[in-house]
């Protein structure tokens, strides 16, 4: 057990740092636009992992629930760049 | 089902932004990072308080899954405290759902989440008097997990909606 919490204590730490550096991309207005608009769908996409993977255990699951998770999160992402991409 | 539903309102949402960039642009300049970033800490946190909570179960440790299931509904109310101060905030300064697309979705979109968040709090509650040695393990089991995968589903959406609304460019 205290190797799964290890685990989830590096997890949440790591989505912290995401966070950070996804709020610090955003609001420093010298980088190039289409960087920050890439970089904050990446860093989103690799959180939502962390929560699915990590806290959801999604790993251990069904395969159809994998599947679904994935899927899901990939087609979130996807609409994101390929909407939001269109205004840069 | 809520994935769904989520999952097609953010494409309605981002359809919109790519109609009217300048107007989501500009909406966007009126919104508060720092109520997100409060808001995101909250759930990142609560989320893994019930992790560890579903963890202590498995290993019987009940007093510490009370424990973690305690602060993290304690962060949910954090979060619903901060969502009631930044709509407030956001009226004050003239946003409100009528005032254009965009904040008609934020609006909707945010609201419907914030149900979710107390709705899961509720949820959230009810596991926390079945983390009891009273209650059978296999019970105990089912309801602590079924109460984190909302909980942590309830977090994945905000991560997507902190994005949308507040982050990209």
């Amino acid at each position: 057990m205290q190797k799964a919490q290890i685990r989830t204590a590096i997890i949440w730490a790591l989505l912290l740092i995401a966070t950070g550096i996804s709020f610090f991309t955003s609001h420093h207005h010298e980088l190039n636009p289409n960087v920050a608009y890439v970089s904050i769908c990446i860093l989103s996409y690799c959180k939502c992992r962390m929560v699915v993977m990590g806290f959801m255990e999604v790993n251990h699951a069904p395969v159809g629930w994998k599947t679904f998770f994935e899927l899901w999160m990939m087609a979130v992402i996807g609409e994101i760049v390929i909407f939001g991409f269109s205004t840069l | 089902m809520e994935m769904c539903l989520f999952g097609v309102l953010f494409g309605a949402f981002l359809k919109e932004r790519s109609a009217s960039p300048d107007v989501f642009r500009d909406a966007q300049h009126l919104m508060v990072p720092l109520f997100a970033f409060l808001n995101t800490t909250y759930l990142i946190t609560s989320s893994w308080l019930v992790a560890l909570a579903v963890h202590a179960t498995r290993s019987s440790r009940l007093p510490n899954a009370r424990i973690c299931v305690g602060w993290a509904i304690v962060l949910g109310l954090f979060f619903v405290a901060t969502k009631i101060i930044e709509y407030w905030h956001e009226v004050e300064v003239g946003a409100n759902p009528s005032s254009n697309a965009f904040f008609m979705f934020y609006f909707v979109i945010t609201g419907i989440h914030l149900a979710h968040v107390i709705g899961g709090l509720g949820l959230l509650t009810f596991v926390r008097t079945q983390l009891k040695d009273g209650v059978a393990p296999q019970k105990r089991r089912v309801w602590i997990e079924s109460g984190a995968t909302f909980w942590h589903m309830v977090d994945l959406l905000w991560l997507i909606i902190l994005s949308l609304f507040y982050l990209l460019p």
